[in-house]
């Protein structure tokens, strides 16, 4: 695996590499057509809970009409709650052949958390998100992780890192 | 009390602002805590008052008035939390006034989501004096307690279906006149408790630590008691904390 780190004025991205993602195959197949939202230890063979923000992500993505999907479509997840100032985003998984075909989507998706963690943290000093997205490459069966740390108008550069994967898939 | 049946949104304003101009001038440590407690009481009958018109607004459907309202519950409440913290930390109560300040902090958090058009109504001004407050009053704990709970998704506050299944209501948002908040969470297993410079609750704070020689400091104080931790064989090297790992309490924001 390797690691690199941009930190800048706002917030911390740190980009890495898993060759051998567990599942690979059918988290690939469930998000050809959606941005798929992943239990929390995806990087694990049995990872099971999803962050908590789940039901509230998917409800924002309905009302916003941001193709997403939970993978597996259990029908009462367990939820895992950390109760940190972070807020923590639901693990998301997006696939080269997703990307090439939806290429607003994950810019749309970064807009409207933006929009309500900029609500959520009105008047709440020291709030930030955290969120890892995984970038998978069908054809060189490559994953990219992307993990983001800091305040939520950071939050915007992770598509920077989104395009560059799809640039190189191109 | 005025009749919630008869009393105008313009009269409720009118006290709102009268009854914040006092609770202003009492809201400094030197204020007469008897002063500062007959004024809770007001903002208490006040607040009564204003939730039992907003309830008639939401049956009525007047989302505008619901939210104003429910503005002015959140700030009276965080001006009633914040004179009995001033009377609980001159009567030598730090630890309850901590969680009366982290209620202020919280209530005025809530009200500037309140989407009320127009208006700034000095909240922010509130929510900076309270974060000065903190500053001078409390020494600023280094660590707080953050436990991290396998759990379901619970409730929607508002509408009392299941969070998931809920699809109008969002987590955190106002919606005419209440907070959406998730209730009746139901704990799975607890996976960690962590000690952590940023809690997402900062009354889980530690209370007291062991000394050197198994005694208890108030680690809110600093006073170290007589009484000593009960230390089984083989603890003497060990640090011993006594702290809050998780709060429940539900703030007034329905």
């Amino acid at each position: 695996m390797t690691t690199s780190s941009d930190s800048g004025a706002v917030g911390n991205i740190e980009t890495s590499v898993v060759t051998s993602l567990a599942r690979f195959d059918d988290l690939a197949a469930a998000a050809r057509n959606a941005i798929l939202l992943v239990p929390v230890n995806i990087e694990e063979p049995e990872g099971r809970p999803f962050a908590s923000s789940l039901p509230t992500v998917l409800k924002l993505a309905k009302a916003d009409g941001v193709p997403m999907a939970v993978f597996g479509s259990p029908a009462a997840p367990p939820l895992f709650e950390r109760r940190s100032s972070e807020w923590f985003a639901p693990a998301m998984f997006v696939s080269s052949l997703f990307l090439s075909d939806n290429q607003n989507a994950v810019s749309l998706a970064l807009s409207m958390l933006a929009n309500y963690l900029t609500t959520l943290f009105s008047g709440r000093a020291g709030a930030s998100v955290s969120l890892d997205l995984y970038i998978a490459d069908t054809g060189t069966r490559e994953t990219t992780k992307v993990a983001y740390r800091g305040p939520v108008e950071g939050i915007h550069a992770i598509q920077g890192v989104v395009e560059a994967a799809r640039r190189k898939k191109d | 009390m005025a009749d919630p049946d008869s009393i105008t949104i313009p009269e409720i304003a009118e006290r709102y602002n009268a009854l914040l101009a006092e609770a202003i001038d009492l809201h400094f440590l030197v204020r007469d805590a008897g002063l500062q407690r007959t004024k809770t009481d007001d903002l208490e009958v006040f607040r009564l008052l204003v939730k039992r018109v907003k309830e008639q607004a939401i049956e009525r459907g007047v989302e505008d008035d619901a939210n104003l309202l429910f503005l002015f519950q959140c700030v009276v409440n965080s001006f009633k939390s914040a004179l009995l913290m001033w009377i609980e930390l001159k009567g030598g109560r730090p630890d309850v006034a901590w969680n009366l300040l982290m209620d202020a902090q919280d209530y005025a958090s809530v009200a500037l989501r309140v989407p009320v058009r127009g208006v700034a109504w000095g909240i922010d001004r509130h929510a900076e004096r309270l974060a000065e407050i903190e500053r001078v009053a409390f020494p600023g704990w280094p660590l707080f307690l953050s436990p991290g709970i396998i759990e379901d998704g619970g409730e929607c506050s508002i509408c009392r279906r299941r969070y998931a299944e809920c699809d109008e209501h969002v987590e955190g948002l106002v919606y005419a006149g209440r907070l959406c908040d998730r209730v009746n969470r139901k704990m799975i297993e607890g996976n960690h408790v962590a000690l952590v410079e940023t809690p997402r609750d900062r009354r889980c704070i530690i209370r007291y630590v062991s000394t050197e020689d198994g005694r208890k400091r108030d680690y809110i104080t600093g006073k170290i008691l007589y009484e000593a931790f009960d230390r089984r064989e083989g603890d003497e090297n060990h640090m011993v904390l006594d702290a809050v790992i998780l709060t429940q309490k539900r703030l007034d924001l329905d």
